[in-house]
């Protein structure tokens, strides 16, 4: 038998030189004469340790990292391929505690199966869902995602069912499937992964949502930074086409779907579905008002499903295992699982997938292994720029978008970035201010305006100047942004600005700094990347 | 990288090879500092690895 190893091909892991390692296998194995193959498959999410090479034994799969391309050879000496010792030996990969303590349900192939198999993912379950929902009508299909309590992990956590019956309901000649895969929150990457390391599972989605909303049109807005997603997609969607998955007959079901990727121009405004949606018809990015909702005139006009990746990449599983079996995961209306993902300065970053009610501390401690710098956590921003920064003493809050709403936080798409005690929240105030600035439309006054007024009060408050009115002046912007914005961006920004003058006021009452010098960090720990 | 480059984020250097561009989010935080250099990503990024990848860059001119 041949024997496989796994070196994955996920934009991240590349990043750090696993194209090289996969070239040193390659060397070795026809060097060796050995009858091997190497697979590239997706990350399984554990960056620390990607490179992260996998081999198949009878044992199980067995994992070492992180390998660089001159411990190659050393591997092979070693018997890697028998799944020996050696000093990146970390074990049969699914035992290692990072992954074996997860609830992977939508990331349930990711990392295991080569992405671009299609006879890998049907065999790990793929297209089941899409199997039970051609047995059902439209109304029930809507219904199973309604009961199995999904709620868009984009970061608003509406309810997709309900979206969903929203188009059903709404008669056209023509609807389309939208998926947000405009993934621009910072400390996020779970959309990325499952685009490069399970594809299918999207398209089998938005393929399902296509059907259940009577919708023969689907697109995938992504983002211009993910050049690697866009073509792992496009070679997905061929590959689908190609073997009846895609197209004007369905699994031989005589049911339409269509499917095209679409690369954004790289504004973070175009992750709120309206700006998408005008991107998307080739204009501007800029905000639409609403009402009308999305679900009842959307792309072109037409009544339109904008989904978030995660939401959709979740619909199959909840399709082939029935509605109860994912709401049975999760804590209060928080149903199903979180993909959790940990950035920032913190050990052990990667994608953590656990049903809600998890707390960040267990999230931090137990999975992340707490900061990197080995320094004490100070902060936590969770949701992306627009979150809240929680203190330490918050870290108890359940993993649960009402629990983090009475804290005037947010869940958000689930990232969360972690800064130690050298952190300075009055600078991150401002940044969240310039953030906004920048990226704003320029729609709405309160946005465009009010957002480099903030920078500026800001700015007086760090430099002393009349601190006390200008602390108060800040509160009543923020007001105004939150009452007086269109959409999230200028809705939201007061959130980080103003959980950090709440939680960490002594940063805003600091005596004016000196003007910054220049230093350079010696203590930067260098890695070999390839 | 400014200084090595000898230009502030959002220029271009003299000899108009290289443009420095401040980017927002690469989707790779978990193994940041990242870099993008021609559509190209790179993770862990110390001040070397960012001197070796200029010097790659230039030699490619």
């Amino acid at each position: 038998v041949t024997l496989r190893i796994f070196v994955p091909g996920d934009a991240a892991a590349l990043s750090v030189g696993s194209d090289a390692v996969t070239k040193a296998i390659h060397e070795q194995i026809a060097a060796r004469r050995v009858d091997a193959t190497v697979i590239r498959n997706g990350s399984r999410g554990m960056f620390w340790l990607e490179p992260l090479v996998e081999v198949e034994t009878p044992r199980g799969r067995i994992a070492y990292g992180p390998v660089t391309a001159n411990e190659v050879p050393g591997l092979f000496d070693a018997g890697f391929l028998d799944g020996k010792p050696h000093r990146l030996h970390l074990g049969v990969t699914d035992e290692i505690p990072y992954l074996k303590k997860q609830e992977r349900l939508t990331f349930a192939r990711c990392g295991i199966t080569d992405p671009l198999s299609l006879s890998d993912y049907v065999s790990h379950g793929g297209y089941r869902g899409l199997e039970r929902a051609l047995t059902l009508t439209p109304q029930a299909i809507v219904e199973e995602v309604t009961n199995s309590g999904l709620r868009g992990r984009g970061g608003a956590g509406f309810p997709t069912g309900i979206k969903w019956k929203t188009v059903l309901n709404t008669p056209s000649h023509q609807k389309y499937i939208v998926c947000n895969a405009d993934e621009g929150d910072s400390g996020t990457y779970a959309d990325r992964m499952i685009m490069e390391g399970d594809p299918f599972v999207l398209i089998e989605g938005m393929t399902i949502a296509g059907f259940a909303v009577d919708a023969t049109r689907g697109y995938i807005y992504l983002r211009s930074e993910y050049p690697h997603a866009f073509r792992q997609l496009q070679r997905a969607i061929a590959i689908a086409y190609d073997k009846g998955y895609l197209g004007e007959n369905v699994a031989g079901s005589g049911k339409r779907f269509d499917l095209e990727p679409r690369m954004g121009a790289g504004a973070y405004i175009c992750g709120e579905e309206t700006s998408l949606l005008e991107s998307l018809e080739g204009k501007r990015g800029q905000i639409r008002f609403k009402p009308p909702l999305p679900a009842i005139k959307g792309l072109f006009g037409q009544p339109t499903v904008v989904n978030n990746v995660i939401s959709l990449a979740t619909v199959p599983i909840i399709l082939d295992k029935g509605a109860q079996y994912y709401r049975d995961f999760g804590m209060g209306k928080s149903r199903g699982t979180l993909t959790i993902q940990l950035a920032g300065n913190i050990k052990h970053g990667g994608l953590v997938e656990k049903a809600f009610g998890l707390t960040l501390r267990e999230a931090i401690y137990d999975f992340g292994g707490g900061t990197a710098s080995g320094r004490p956590l100070r902060a936590i921003q969770a949701g992306g720029p627009l979150g809240a920064y929680f203190p330490e003493s918050l870290l108890d809050t359940p993993l649960d978008y009402e629990a983090f709403a009475e804290r005037k936080g947010m869940l958000g798409h689930g990232g969360i970035v972690v800064f130690d005690d050298t952190v300075d929240l009055a600078h991150q105030a401002r940044f969240a201010m310039e953030f906004c600035a920048v990226e704003s439309c320029g729609k709405c006054t309160p946005c465009r305006v009010g957002s480099t007024r903030g920078v500026e009060v800001i700015d007086k408050i760090i430099a002393n100047q009349d601190r006390v009115q200008n602390l108060e002046l800040l509160g009543d912007l923020c007001e105004v942004l939150t009452d007086g914005s269109l959409c999230a961006l200028g809705g939201l920004i007061p959130f980080p600005v103003q959980s950090a003058i709440r939680h960490f006021p002594e940063d805003f009452e600091k005596p004016a700094p000196p003007p910054p010098v220049y230093r350079p960090n010696k203590s930067q720990e260098t890695q070999p990347w390839r | 990288v400014e200084d090595r480059l000898g230009v502030k984020l959002g220029g271009t250097t003299e000899d108009r090879s290289l443009t420095l561009e401040p980017v927002y989010c690469l989707g790779n935080c978990a193994l940041s500092p990242a870099v993008m250099l021609d559509g190209k990503l790179y993770g862990r990024v110390s001040s070397q690895v960012a001197d070796f990848l200029i010097d790659g860059a230039r030699r490619h001119v």
